[in-house]
């Protein structure tokens, strides 16, 4: 079963704190097109969060079309097109870049040396310059 | 969905001191409330009010359809309470008591009643008054709970609890938060207690609901605005409660965030940031 | 378990109401109707278990009536005015066993209302039965000649006609149970009381708050303990054994302030002798009375405090008996003891000074009877110090057994007071008395003698 981490006493909400963490699992595959997600009142009773939250989560991650919803069963993941997928995966990048930039000047590093710690991290991790297939 | 309490112009005050003033609210049904206040800020009058058990000096409160001054049996049976002082009858012992309250209710759930006494370990053979705090406050919430009540009202439950007994109770709480149809309040004033299972927030302020809104709307609205800006004087945050600058800075908390005065003052180059703030915090602002 | 049941919890308690009743059946079975005084005699004792019964049911009506959640149950109210209709009426039945005199009956039922609806207003305000207690001490030893056919009409005939009345208020008081508005502090003073069962409520009053008091039991406590205020204020050095004896105090202590409450007792009982002198052989017989229950009822009642207020701090004592200050185990049992005896002692000097005193002014030719109680005295200070000092003594928790026995004792002694008097014994010469004298100086050897060669066990067990 999906492990939700929340933080209950941050200032975020928690249906926020799903949502963003099914995005992230979608976005990273860890879950798949067809995975059927735990019941909301399955999640609701583990987490001990008042199961409006959990549908109100999900509900939100229905609408952006991450999950869809079966008949009886529950939320499945939907399929995610090539290009949406991409899109969802830049912006949530972008999230954590503008995190890590305000970080960057909070600390007093320049543009230039924010660039070259990206750069060693991408070698370091091997990262592709292009993607040419998916997989 | 129907309205489950509504609450208008209810006063009360003691001796000379204003503890209600002319408070309006209204309850829908299915609403898992936390109602905030600080100590003494009036939450056990408000709820001792509403169920008349202490009536207000003047007012109207309107439980489940009907005039709290003349409950029918039928919807006291609807509703269920656990008082914040164990005032139950010393010398009988659970079991008895358990038994006594029976008697009143036409439906009474003996099988969870069963299951909760043996997950919260309580021994039936003992006296009410020979109980620990902890446990005296379970029995007083597994007899709030036997007749399955549609109205559920805490005053403070989980004030004498441990952190686990705590989280339990809120388990319990979030399993009947999952039928639509019941209305729960709770009181407290530790903000983490409804975090995860209210879905609104209420605060009770100066004898007064001064905020009343969906737990997930007051985090998002009520935020930390922060803005750099050289001439930090020249800068007033719109919404703001609470204010305070320094050389560079204005630091504001907010109860919406006016998205259209942020981006203007990003195209001046100013920088707008905004931080979410935990319930706590958010509490202690609009109370100040 | 339904609302009588529960206003009625209480073995102890029911198995008295039913000897009580049983008692007065078995009276009205064999009595002699022409004999007035046997039917007077049944009236009174019905009387007097329905005072006991609506009495102790009372407070927990009271209490009831103040519940947090009476007004979120359903149908709480109806229920609880249902029982105590019920109740009521039960307690109405009981003058049943007066028939074949209708009159008395019907009279009966009214006392009875009367002692309802005082018992009713004496909950919401208690000083009534200062009220009760000044008419009941009154009546008791009045000199009035009690000339038969004049008591019987006011008596009986009177209130019988009274009774449509006295209904018709009871059954409005009843029904307006739900008004009834109590002040919080005789709320808790009501739950300790509501107990029913002496040991329990025993402790709840050494625990109840100070305020939730009685104003008088307020400034005994208080005068009671004020030597031992000061003496931990001061800077003098306090000795080992005030030490025990302050660890050892209850609230229920006997201190200077009871022992003058007592004295102020006798004196108005003397003052009052003198001014209204014994008239009739009753009266002379209720003094009797009032005497035996004296000399042993402050023997029983010193002992019984001295008993539970130990036993429920002997924890404390436990661990108190640690401290360096003492050399050994042994010496802090001993401390304990020289407590207790001087705490027994002082009452049982009290006791017979008073009675020594009274009686020399009271009775004519007083030394039979002085020798004879001081025989009682000595008898139930030998036999309760006795049972007290077991009790502690031993591991297990005696607490109920000890209670029991020392009412059984107490019951015992008071008829064997009137008798002697009545039946002209001299009880030092009875070879009876002289065996159960040597009986209790036995016991209180025995239980010494446990005490000296045993530690006692100081754990706690509930």
């Amino acid at each position: 079963m999906i492990q939700f981490n929340i933080e209950a006493s941050s200032g975020i909400p928690i249906y926020k704190q799903i949502f963003e963490q099914v995005e992230r699992m979608i976005a990273n595959g860890y879950l798949v097109e067809g995975t059927l997600l735990p019941s909301v009142r399955q999640v609701a009773n583990n987490i001990d969060v008042n199961p409006m939250t959990i549908s109100k989560a999900y509900g939100l991650l229905e609408e952006r079309g991450y999950l869809t919803r079966l008949r009886g069963k529950g939320m499945m993941v939907a399929h995610q097109s090539e290009e949406k997928s991409k899109k969802e995966k830049m912006m949530i990048l972008d999230k954590m870049i503008a995190e890590l930039v305000s970080d960057a000047v909070q600390m007093g590093i320049n543009k230039q040396e924010l660039l070259t710690l990206i750069a060693d991290k991408a070698e370091q991790l091997n990262l592709p310059d292009k993607i040419n297939s998916q997989g | 969905m129907t309205t489950t309490i509504q609450i208008s112009k209810l006063s009360k005050s003691y001796k000379k001191q204003q503890v209600l003033t002319e408070l309006d609210w209204s309850i829908k049904q299915g609403d898992v409330i936390g109602l905030l206040g600080k100590n003494g800020a009036g939450k056990s009058t408000l709820i001792n009010a509403i169920l008349n058990i202490n009536p207000a000096d003047s007012g109207s409160v309107s439980l489940l359809g009907e005039d709290n001054k003349v409950l029918t049996s039928a919807t006291k049976a609807r509703i269920g309470y656990v008082p914040q002082q164990n005032d139950e009858i010393t010398w009988l012992t659970v079991k008895e008591l358990i038994q006594f309250k029976k008697q009143f209710y036409a439906h009474w759930n003996d099988s969870k009643v069963a299951e909760l006494i043996s997950r919260w370990e309580i021994d039936t053979n003992k006296k009410m008054s020979e109980l620990s705090v902890g446990q005296g406050q379970r029995v007083l919430i597994i007899l709030a709970l036997a007749h399955e009540p549609d109205l559920m009202i805490f005053d403070e439950p989980a004030a004498a609890l441990d952190p686990a007994g705590r989280r339990d109770f809120l388990k319990e709480i979030v399993n009947l938060a999952a039928d639509e149809n019941k209305t729960i309040i709770f009181s407290t004033h530790i903000t983490t207690d409804l975090e995860r299972v209210a879905n609104k927030v209420a605060i009770l302020h100066q004898g007064k609901i001064c905020h009343f809104d969906d737990l997930d709307n007051v985090k998002e609205n009520v935020v930390k605005v922060s803005v750099i800006s050289d001439q930090p004087n020249k800068i007033t945050i719109p919404y703001a409660i609470n204010t305070f600058q320094d050389n560079h800075q204005v630091n504001g908390v907010v109860t919406q965030v006016d998205l259209q005065w942020k981006k203007e003052l990003e195209s001046q180059g100013h920088q707008v940031d905004i931080t979410p703030m935990s319930l706590e915090d958010i509490f202690l602002e609009l109370t100040a | 378990m339904s609302i009588i049941n529960t206003l009625t919890k209480g073995w102890l308690f029911r198995i008295f109401t039913a000897l009580l009743l049983l008692t007065a059946i078995v009276f009205s079975f064999f009595w002699d109707t022409s004999e007035k005084q046997s039917t007077y005699g049944v009236a009174i004792l019905i009387l007097f278990i329905n005072f006991y019964l609506l009495g102790l049911v009372g407070y927990r009506v009271a209490l009831l009536t103040q519940h947090t959640m009476a007004k979120v149950i359903p149908d709480y109210y109806l229920q609880l005015k249902g029982a105590v209709k019920k109740i009521l009426l039960f307690s109405l039945l009981t003058t049943l066993t007066l028939l074949p005199n209708v009159t008395m009956m019907l009279g009966t039922m009214t006392w009875l209302l009367v002692i309802f609806l005082f018992l009713a207003i004496s909950y919401l305000q208690p000083s009534v039965w200062l009220v009760f207690s000044a008419s009941i001490f009154a009546v008791t030893f009045s000199s009035f000649d009690f000339t038969l056919a004049e008591t019987n009409y006011w008596l009986w005939q009177v209130p019988a006609y009274c009774l449509p009345v006295f209904g018709f208020i009871s059954y409005q008081v009843i029904n307006r149970l739900d008004r009834f508005k109590m002040r919080p502090e005789l709320k808790v003073r009501y739950s300790t009381y509501s107990g029913l069962s002496m040991s329990s409520s025993f402790n709840s009053i050494d625990k109840m708050p100070e305020k939730a008091r009685p104003k008088l039991q307020q400034w005994i406590i208080d005068n009671n303990l004020v030597m031992f205020r000061k003496l931990l204020r001061s800077d003098k050095k306090i000795s080992k054994l005030t030490l025990v004896d302050i660890a050892s105090s209850g609230v229920n202590r006997f201190g200077k302030a009871s022992f003058f409450g007592w004295s102020t007792t006798v004196a108005l009982f003397c003052l009052y002798q003198h001014f209204f002198p014994l008239s009739t052989n009753t009266a002379d017989d209720f003094y009797m009375m009032f005497f035996a229950m004296f000399s042993v009822g402050i023997n029983a009642m010193g002992s019984t405090i001295s008993f539970f207020t130990l036993n429920e701090r002997k924890e404390y004592l436990a661990r108190l008996r640690l401290m360096p200050l003492f050399n050994n185990e042994q010496e802090f049992s001993r401390l304990v003891l020289k407590v207790f005896f001087i705490n027994q002692g002082k009452l049982l000097l009290f006791t017979l000074v008073s009675s020594t005193l009274v009686i020399s002014m009271v009775w004519s030719d007083p030394t039979k009877l002085l020798v004879n109680t001081l025989v009682i005295n000595t008898v139930s200070f030998c036999f309760f110090s006795a049972l007290v000092l077991f009790g502690l003594h031993t591991k297990k928790q005696v607490k109920t057994i000890i209670m029991v026995i020392m009412m059984i004792l107490f019951i015992l002694l008071i008829p064997v007071a009137v008798i002697s008097y009545k039946e002209n014994i001299h009880l030092l010469i009875s070879n009876t008395t002289q065996g159960v004298m040597v009986i209790g100086f036995v016991l209180l050897m025995l239980a010494l003698a446990k005490w000296k060669f045993k530690v006692p066990s100081w754990q706690k067990l509930s």
